[in-house]
């Protein structure tokens, strides 16, 4: 129904303009509390639109409702326009479910701070912007909602502003970001030239009839989307602003870098998808760069001492399974994952925040140790995470490699062995955060602050916790079956098309896969209760360590190729060329008037008599001339 | 009903400045006479017929013989162009002189009274459809211009002005030789008479733009910009930034290429190369300036250029994206220049070095300074989003690098305009801000929320300004070639 | 004897030679003005002169304008040789630069 898809937009941006408005006059609490209800209110119209969408017919899930014209010129004009099919239906449940989960979470989890209010104007105004992105009907929405949500991530990480790093991370993000948009935006130049529309079913329509498969305006409007996914989605290279994104409020780093924006990107791809499948050297470049991705960040997320920043580089690796799925094609594997991943994912930040927020607001591994006697439930809560990302259950990770198994070719076999691989590094990573954090002996910073912190977490802060475990857990039964016979992939239907399955394959995939991150989560608990073993088996990786910490000096790079050069640049210009042409061009212009002005005031003595012997002398030439003229 | 916005600022200026009124009444007095435009202006709007063409035309017989027998009529009207650049100037001189109560500068009735007398010039030259009525326009803005910014700017003020006023009084002067060529050769003075018959001279066409160009300004033009934003008051920079580079524009797309259709078309790669590279050229400088002023001078002179970029593409989308971009543009700076100078009540300067830390326990400034910035940046979704993504659509139409390239401004405006929010607001107090500067105050936000409310209200339905803006078609100088696009 | 049209130019001639004398020999604005003034009042003659030998009224017309203007001349400089007076003692027109600068 209409005006649900509405209702479900709009209810968050009017949680932004209420809060506004109401600025101080309302409580804290009260400012909480009403963020969280519009929150909410949101999700239940997602659910009464799912609900009216799962009463249709399979080949009637489609919708595009339009409110009015947004913008327009005689030639090219964009309705303000959704489009409500299986694909964004699923998104909106992931974005208002679990969006309305954490802003609740965030109730307990900011209380006190100064800015409270703030802090869920630009909650909301995430959720509005996140739901314009997966709602909206034509390219150019769909890059507001992209622009926006990196708006409100700007201003989330950057929360806490009177510290320079946050401020930097946050500058950091949007910038990288923006970069994305000029991805998308390029691919809307295209789209309106040779198609002159930028609405999905037109594009995806018309696409391969104006641009022929594997051509390079097809090559070129693919790999233009891609970039955009790649920078909100911190893929390589673009990745290098998510793990300083950490600086945010954590229930920011559970809502907007774990669950829902980061994931925009295999959204775009997996909406996309025909566009992609029309240029397959691009497409296959999408499982690479993510295959790239989640084999880096998982290595890096091996020797993070950060709760967070662990967390942190295994969305990053998370993410790139997801883009292997959707380069593979396996577009409903894809879905899939980015479904439970938002759940589990969500699920260990939040945990993780009950954590810090009991000790006081440290973040290092290595000075926690031994909370799991303190903080049992979120032990047991965090353990149910775990277990998904490792890959247990659900069964998301493991049906992306087996539908790249399906799938065949030399980049799908490539995806195949690389993703076993990061399986291992995945029981490895989540193992060790588990075993520092909760297990072993309590260390002493620890044993301070755990009473003079907050214990386990208030109510208002557990349940929207256990609440993402039981979906984690219930989501597991969605992908019973394999490839195309799941009920998530029946129900995505054309939206989002899945791979046709083979069980045996499927089978030994998911047992490899099984086998892998399970060697790796118990090597590492054997390795963290033994530290003789520990060194003997860091030692023949210490290079690599050294590599990992440093983040493979990606960071390191950008600023000696790109940032250190230009911002000298821009310095050069400015002092030269700026200084010396252009302004030197306006001082000579007003150079010459004023030495010619300087002349001519010579003339002006101020003497009258002098101007009326001028003036007399003028008189009689022109008289002289006159009368020469005249015949008398 | 345009006669009556010329001259009723006319009629309030010289009521301002004759009657020997105390300072508080003139406020009030001056103040009302703008807000009475703004009125007249909205009701103009909503009479506004879409489809309509020129609308509100009075044209009238003002001088019978000129020069070689040419007559020069007083000829106004408004379609959607006109329009709009009449409510910027309204919009912007009723902020401004809310602005200069709020500063309290000296001299209130000579202020506030130039104040008009340069809408009165503003809302002349973009209703006149008589080239030497749009001629007095241009030239009786320079006249309270020059005033206020030698009279009340800073220490600099007078190098400033004099550069500002001999450079662009050197473009004005080409523009007055071609107008009489013009006139005297055609016997007419009319736009549309005219425009009727396309002129072939280079030569005319590029002394049309020399005035234009130096007054939007076009890279490498741009010389007096940096000086004179930042030695005027902050009003007048507003003014200079929001309304008044708006008239070169507002030239180009008016007269320039109307006038001279093939020959802008023949020359349109010189004007697209370097309203390129001014556009890059002006985000990347403005990345380097030490304070606020210049950071929000440089981005100005890159979006002027990227409108120039709109105007010479040729075509609807280019051109649409153009002029709903001078509203949104003008709309955005004076915002920003207007806080600026908020800012410097508080701190006593705009030096990125001495500032910092606004936002804290300043909730309300900080929100109207971050929607500021967030609209120069051009967020995606915002009004100034929209205008740009239609330039670069109408940009890449022509060429597909030029769009390309041209993209590239997105990711450094949005470098700069984080840069200098943050450089204000974020982190600790800076040298001139303690705990105790003061938040906004009520008559501040009087100045500051209207505009915030303009931008929003585009923001949502920027197709209202379009549509109209769409319909001045015989601005749009598309010669009849290329007009298929 | 017939007073014919050549008197009266001669009259006029003669007053603005003496007007014009005043004006180039005079260092005190006072008289500088009212020099000026046998000056314009010399044209007035001339004008009217002529006006009477062709039989037109314009002729008429101008000398009353100029004596509009000849007044209106007369307050303003008055009334700038009294501010000047005010200002300083030394009413010397050779000496009053002051507006070069």
């Amino acid at each position: 129904m209409q005006a649900l898809a509405w209702i479900c937009l709009f209810a968050p941006l009017a949680g932004v303009a209420v809060l506004t408005l109401a600025g101080s006059r309302i409580s804290r609490a009260t400012a909480a509390w009403a963020g969280t209800a519009f929150a909410f209110a949101g999700f239940v119209a997602a659910v009464a639109e799912f609900v009216q969408l799962l009463g249709e017919g399979t080949a009637h899930r489609a919708h595009t409702w339009t409110l009015y014209t947004w913008a327009g010129s005689p030639t090219f004009k964009v309705p303000f326009a959704v489009l409500v099919d299986p694909l964004s239906a699923t998104e909106m449940l992931i974005v208002a479910g679990v969006g309305a989960v954490i802003v609740m979470y965030s109730i307990g989890y900011m209380h006190g701070d100064v800015k409270e209010r703030r802090f869920f104007v630009y909650l909301d105004l995430f959720l509005f912007s996140m739901l314009l992105l997966v709602m909206a009907a034509n390219f150019v929405l769909l890059l507001a909602g992209w622009g926006l949500v990196g708006l409100s991530s700007y201003l989330l990480i950057g929360f806490w502003h009177e510290r320079p790093e946050p401020v930097a991370a946050a500058k950091k993000a949007f910038v990288m970001n923006a970069i994305g948009d000029v991805g998308i935006a390029i691919a809307v130049f295209f789209m309106v030239r040779d198609l002159g529309t930028t609405n999905f079913a037109t594009v995806f329509h018309t696409a391969p009839q104006h641009w022929a498969k594997g051509s390079a305006d097809a090559n070129w409007v693919a790999a233009a989307l891609l970039l955009g996914a790649l920078a909100k989605s911190a893929q390589i290279p673009l990745h290098t602003w998510l793990p300083d994104a950490m600086e945010g409020p954590t229930p920011v780093s559970a809502l907007i870098h774990a669950a829902t924006m980061v994931t925009a990107g295999v959204y775009l791809v997996a909406r996309a998808h025909p566009l992609f499948q029309n240029a397959p050297d691009i497409q296959a470049l999408v499982a690479l760069l993510g295959l790239a991705t989640l084999l880096m960040a998982g290595l890096i997320a091996l020797v993070q001492t950060d709760i967070k920043r662990i967390i942190a580089y295994s969305t990053m690796s998370q993410i790139g399974y997801m883009f292997t799925a959707v380069g593979v094609g396996a577009y409903a594997a894809g879905m899939f994952h980015l479904l439970t991943h938002a759940f589990f994912k969500a699920l260990l930040f939040l945990g993780a925040g009950i954590v810090i927020h009991a000790l006081g607001g440290e973040q290092d591994v290595r000075r926690m140790g031994g909370l799991g006697s303190a903080l049992p439930k979120t032990k047991w809560l965090m353990w149910i995470g775990t277990v998904a990302l490792i890959g247990f259950w659900p069964l998301s990770k493991d049906g992306i490699l087996a539908d790249a198994l399906q799938k065949g070719g030399t980049t799908a076999i490539i995806v195949w062995v690389g993703g076993l691989v990061g399986a291992f590094f995945t029981g490895v990573y989540a193992t060790r955060l588990m075993r520092l954090t909760f297990y072993g002996e309590r260390s002493q910073y620890a044993s301070e602050h755990l009473h003079s912190g907050h214990g386990e977490a208030p109510w208002v802060m557990f349940w929207p916790v256990a609440v993402l475990a039981l979906g984690t857990l219930l989501a597991g039964f969605l992908a019973i079956g394999f490839g195309i016979n799941t009920t998530f992939a029946t129900w995505l239907g054309h939206a989002a098309p899945a791979i046709e399955p083979s069980t045996p394959r499927d089978l030994l995939t998911t047992a490899i896969a099984w086998a892998a991150g399970g060697a790796g989560a118990v090597l590492t608990w054997r390795a963290y209760s033994d530290p003789a073993l520990l060194e003997r088996i860091k030692r023949p990786f210490h290079g690599i360590a050294v590599a990992a910490e440093h983040k493979f000096y990606w960071d390191e790079a950008y600023d000696r190729i790109a940032y250190l050069p230009a911002s000298a640049f821009a310095t050069g210009l400015y002092r030269f060329f700026e200084r010396w042409v252009i302004w030197g061009t306006v001082d000579l212009v007003a150079w010459v008037v004023r030495v010619f002005a300087r002349g001519t005031a010579d003339a002006q003595t101020g003497v009258v008599r002098q101007y009326a012997t001028v003036l007399v002398a003028g008189a009689a030439v022109l008289g002289v001339y006159f009368l020469s003229k005249a015949t008398l | 009903m345009t006669t009556a916005l010329v001259f009723l600022p006319l009629a309030g200026a010289l009521l301002v400045l004759l009657l020997p009124l105390p300072r508080r009444v003139t406020e009030e007095l001056a103040l009302l006479i703008a807000l009475a435009e703004v009125v007249l202006g909205a009701v103009a709007l909503v009479g506004f017929k879409v489809g309509g063409g020129m609308q509100y035309v009075q044209n009238t017989t003002w001088i019978s013989h000129f020069g070689a027998g040419a007559p020069v009529r007083y000829h106004v009207g408004m379609d959607g162009l006109s329009l709009f650049m009449m409510l910027l100037s309204a919009v912007g001189i009723a902020a401004a002189i809310g602005a200069a109560i709020v500063a309290g500068r000296e001299r209130p009735r000579m202020y506030l009274g130039l104040l008009l007398l340069l809408e009165s010039a503003l809302v002349l030259l973009f209703t006149a459809q008589d080239l030497v009525l749009f001629y007095v326009g241009w030239e009786v803005m320079m006249i309270p211009l020059y005033v206020l910014m030698g009279v009340w700017g800073g220490d600099g003020r007078r190098k400033a002005t004099f550069q500002f006023v001999v450079y662009t009084l050197v473009g004005s002067l080409l523009m007055l030789v071609a107008i009489a060529v013009l006139g005297v050769s055609a016997h007419s003075f009319e736009l549309g008479a005219l425009t009727a018959h396309p002129h072939e001279s280079t030569w005319l066409f590029l002394a049309f733009a020399a005035a234009f160009c130096i007054k939007a300004p076009l890279f490498p033009l741009h010389g007096w910009l940096p000086s004179a934003y930042r030695e005027s008051t902050p009003e007048v920079t507003a003014l200079l930034s929001g309304v008044i580079s708006k008239a070169g524009a507002y030239g180009l797309l008016r007269f320039a290429l109307p006038l001279f259709p093939s020959v802008a078309h023949d020359w349109r790669w010189v004007f697209l190369s370097l309203g390129l590279v001014g556009l890059l050229y002006g985000a990347v400088v403005a990345f380097r300036q030490p304070d606020a002023r210049g950071v929000v001078a440089y981005s100005s002179l890159s979006q002027m250029n990227l409108i120039v970029i709109g105007i010479f593409v040729f075509n609807q989308n280019g051109v649409t994206g153009a002029t709903l971009q001078m509203v949104n543009h003008g709309v955005v700076s004076l915002a920003a220049f207007l806080l600026i100078g908020l800012v410097e009540l508080r701190a006593g300067s705009d030096g990125f070095r001495v500032l910092g830390g606004l936002s804290n326990r300043r909730p309300v400034m900080s929100t109207v300074l971050l929607i500021a910035a967030l609209w120069a940046l051009a967020v995606p979704g915002s009004s100034i989003f929209v205008s740009e993504l239609y330039i670069l659509i109408g940009a890449f139409q022509q060429q597909a690098v030029l769009g390309g390239v041209a993209a590239c401004g997105i990711v450094l405006a949005a470098m700069y305009m984080l840069r200098w929010y943050s450089a204000i607001a974020h982190g600790g107090n800076g040298s001139k801000v303690s705990d105790d500067t003061p938040d906004l105050r009520v008559s501040e936000l009087a100045i500051a929320v209207p505009l915030i409310v303009l931008l929003l209200a585009m923001t949502a339905y920027p197709y209202g300004i379009m549509r109209r803006l769409s319909d001045s078609q015989i601005g749009f100088g598309v010669p009849a070639k290329v007009r298929h696009l | 004897m017939h007073v014919g049209i050549a008197w009266f130019i001669s009259v006029s001639a003669i007053l603005f030679g003496i007007g014009l004398y005043g004006v180039f020999t005079r260092r005190s604005p006072l008289v500088l003005l009212l020099s000026v003034e046998i000056m314009l009042n010399a044209c007035n003659l001339a004008l009217i002169s002529f006006s009477r030998y062709l039989g037109q009224q314009s002729g008429q017309v101008f000398a009353l304008v100029v004596m509009a203007v000849a007044a209106s001349e007369v307050v303003v400089g008055l009334g700038l040789v009294v501010a000047v007076a005010r200002r300083k003692a030394d009413l010397d027109v050779d000496r009053m630069t002051g507006l070069r600068h």
